[in-house]
């Protein structure tokens, strides 16, 4: 009997281990609130070591914790800035797009005013890199009825006329070209001359000739097409008179004027598609005009509608 | 013997940790499986089942049930994989790791079909189930490294205390 429980030790020592704990088990599951004596003493034991090591974690958590979070306000703050800056190129796009809305208004302001002229509104795509020219291209072209020697105007006046134009594009030469010539009128005093583009020196001015000394010319006069020739329809705004000399021991004054449209910053513009109008002054719309232009026809409307 | 004691005492600190670590959400980690593994394939039946069942026993300390339930899973756990180790001549970390794993799964088992046969029977796997994929992972993850610290404190106190059945 002995010899074959000492053959088993080890099964019986196995079930005797686990025998053990469910019996403890049993006993404690009745009454979970009830610690054992024994479990008292281990507790009392290893609950100061357990306190230990917790306040150790807890310090060492609290450290990278601390850490984390200064890398983390950190993040955050890098985040913020690139999202301030991210808000900030928003505000300027959209900033730019209102501008740009508004030039197009008065771009459809031009169109509806003039009905008899038919516009075709194009963006600027390109500028010349050489330095003998002074164009733009646009994207509009032939499919858009866009052809050589059409007018381009932008919400400020006039801004050159078509010098080729393909496909889906259009080189436009702008009127501060040295090749460029037009007949203008002062528009305070109806005074014609003859405008040329000066190039890039000095920069986007031009020169207005064949005007006598003998005529009343003042800086801050405008100058728009006459639409003689029928190259542009008249009473375009061109430009502001910034200089007025006598050539001297000439009969004739020498004119320096700005052109009203920015044509560094040309973006928008609109090209007459349709035959210029030769007979009727083209209206442009009135707030955007340059005050010294808005005042000469509201006299002159004045003078019409009076008695 | 003084090897068990110094692998309890291991056991003891490291399941001290656990309890500390288990204050992070989300962690959990069952180190008593993994000291279960260890003894598995390192110590014979009786002194490791002995060993097995001080290191449920902790568990069920610092699990704050009734004592019992960890302590006797922890035996069938170890016994179980003991028979299933003799049957697989292999060892390493892979075979660590899969051990580890098993002994998690078993020790759960065992524990809740003991609280379901003998105690109130109120554990579901289903109230334990976000834990479980975790302890499996950090079972993986720590077996190999659990068992190094155990071998190196076998190392430390010297061999041939005690017959090792797997060598």
């Amino acid at each position: 009997m002995f010899e074959a429980l000492k053959r088993q030790k080890t099964l019986l020592g196995a079930l005797a281990l686990i025998i053990v704990p469910l019996v403890v088990y049993r006993a404690n599951a009745s009454d979970p609130t009830r610690r054992p004596p024994l479990d008292r003493l281990v507790l009392f034991v290893t609950s100061p070591l357990e306190a230990a090591l917790s306040w150790t974690v807890a310090s060492v958590s609290d450290v990278w914790s601390s850490y984390v979070d200064v890398r983390g306000a950190r993040a955050e703050n890098i985040e913020l800035r690139r999202e301030q800056l991210r808000n900030q190129r928003e505000m300027d796009a959209l900033a730019g797009l209102v501008e740009e809305n508004g030039r197009l208004r008065t771009i459809l302001g031009l169109s509806e005013r003039n009905p008899k002229l038919e516009m075709v509104a194009a963006r600027v795509i390109a500028v010349s890199t050489s330095p003998f020219e002074r164009t733009v291209r646009v994207d509009r072209g032939l499919t858009s009825k866009v052809a050589r020697g059409m007018t381009v105007l932008s919400d400020r006046g006039l801004v050159g006329r078509v010098q080729r134009a393909g496909y889906s594009w259009a080189d436009v030469v702008l009127i501060a070209d040295e090749k460029m010539s037009l007949d203008v009128a002062f528009g305070r005093t109806r005074v014609r001359g003859r405008m040329h583009g000066s190039g890039l020196w000095p920069s986007g001015r031009v020169e207005i000739l064949d005007v006598l000394r003998t005529d009343d010319v003042r800086v801050g006069d405008v100058i728009s097409t006459s639409g003689l020739a029928g190259v542009f329809p008249p009473g375009i705004p061109v430009a502001l008179v910034t200089k007025v000399d006598a050539v001297p021991g000439g009969g004739q004054l020498l004119i320096e004027a700005e052109p009203l449209v920015d044509l560094e910053r040309v973006d928008e513009v609109a090209v007459v598609v349709g035959p210029n109008a030769a007979d009727e002054p083209m209206i442009t719309p009135e707030n955007l005009l340059p005050i010294e232009l808005q005042a000469s026809r509201t006299s002159s409307t004045s003078t019409r509608a009076g008695p | 013997m003084i090897r068990s004691i110094a692998v309890i005492i291991a056991t003891g600190l490291l399941l001290a940790l656990q309890g500390v670590l288990h204050k992070m959400p989300g962690l959990h980690v069952d180190v008593a499986a993994l000291v279960i593994a260890y003894l598995v394939l390192e110590r014979p039946v009786i002194t490791g089942a002995a060993t097995a069942l001080v290191v449920g026993y902790l568990q069920d300390l610092g699990s704050g049930g009734p004592t019992g339930l960890h302590a006797a899973a922890s035996v069938m756990a170890f016994l179980v994989g003991r028979v299933a180790v003799a049957k697989v001549r292999a060892s390493g970390p892979v075979i660590q790791g899969v051990l580890g794993v098993l002994a998690t799964w078993l020790t759960i088992g065992f524990a809740l079909a003991i609280d379901a046969f003998l105690g109130p029977g109120t554990s579901h796997v289903r109230a334990m189930m976000p834990a479980l994929p975790t302890i499996a992972l950090t079972s993986i993850v720590l077996c190999y490294p659990v068992h190094r610290l155990l071998a190196r404190i076998d190392e430390k106190l010297g061999h041939g205390e005690e017959e090792f059945v797997l060598r």
